[in-house]
């Protein structure tokens, strides 16, 4: 019997094609983002409204990774291009599943692709899919210890939206304590209380996309100066 | 079931690798997980079972090795019997 060292990250084949998938999206200067929160947190409600408030300004496109096309089915009566990215039942995304999705879509009229990942507080932080920003959406009704139950989602995150904040006078949740997990983890991170159902604090999010947005097409721009 | 995932991936790994060191059986694999990760040694013994099953990994043992963080996930070595049977 012989030992021999490996040492290889197992998901090294998946990343590598998430970096690929990156190249595609910046040949396109097609700004991504990919949206996780747990079954239930309003990822789905959350960009029909994002897609309400941009529709007019920017050319939307959606993945939804899931297995069924119920959500599919709501964006598309909002007029957007969306695909469905079968999961086959997994429970993540992964780089494979979006490269078979983005084949199903016209690239050339796209600004902004969001990515709808499974729901799952565990397993779709460790999945790279090219995208250009994390979104972590918790919810009020979850409860404020998400963030320390689940560390690895809310490290990787470039900002954490809370929805279904119009609940906050009404459950056992404190903000603070909330806030403290998320600032352990990542000391300056963006925290936004809103609710896809009353619209409150959705200016905020759609700012910071819009923001976002536009310093992703800006540094396309070479200085010549 | 990110399981499978995992289990596919390190299948893909481990059959390049027993083809280059012309292994004609691998005994075991080691893993190392961080344990944020997810992954669950009697989970992934059972997809990686179906996945190995009529390959020179049917049989193969696998231990994973936890480490205090969320994102590592390594095939670290494998045991194997070579070609001449040792």
């Amino acid at each position: 019997m012989k030992q021999f060292v490996i040492n290889q990250p197992i998901l090294d084949e998946l990343t590598k094609k998430g970096i690929a998938i990156r190249q595609v999206f910046d040949a396109h200067k097609i700004f991504s983002v990919n949206i996780m929160a747990s079954p239930g947190a309003g990822k789905t409600s959350v960009i029909l409204r994002t897609i309400e408030s941009f529709k007019n300004i920017y050319n939307i496109a959606v993945i939804e990774g899931d297995v069924i096309e119920l959500d599919v089915e709501r964006v598309r009566n909002l007029g957007v291009p969306v695909v469905l990215a079968h999961t086959g039942g997994s429970c993540h995304l992964d780089s494979i599943m979006m490269e078979q999705a983005l084949k199903q879509l016209n690239l050339e009229d796209i600004d902004i692709i969001i990515v709808e990942n499974v729901g799952n507080l565990i397993c779709p932080a460790n999945f790279y899919l090219g995208t250009h920003r994390n979104i972590v959406i918790a919810s009020v009704p979850e409860g404020d210890d998400k963030p320390c139950k689940y560390p690895g989602m809310f490290k990787g995150a470039d900002i954490v939206l809370l929805n279904k904040c119009d609940y906050l006078d009404h459950e056992a949740f404190e903000l603070e304590y909330f806030e403290k997990g998320i600032r352990q983890l990542q000391e300056n991170i963006r925290i936004l209380p809103l609710s896809a159902k009353t619209g409150e604090g959705f200016d905020k999010w759609i700012a910071w996309l819009t923001n976002s947005y536009d310093r992703y097409i800006k540094s396309f721009t070479i200085d010549t100066s | 079931m990110h399981e499978l995932t995992y289990a596919r991936e390190v299948y893909k790994i481990v059959h390049k690798y027993a083809k280059y060191c012309k292994a004609n059986r691998v005994i075991a694999i080691y893993l190392v997980a961080g344990t944020g990760t997810g992954i669950e040694q009697a989970s992934f013994q059972f997809y990686w079972e179906k996945l190995a099953k009529g390959t020179p990994f049917e049989g193969s043992h696998i231990e994973i090795d936890y480490i205090n963080d969320d994102t590592t996930l390594l095939v670290d070595r494998m045991r194997i019997e070579d070609k001449g049977g040792s």
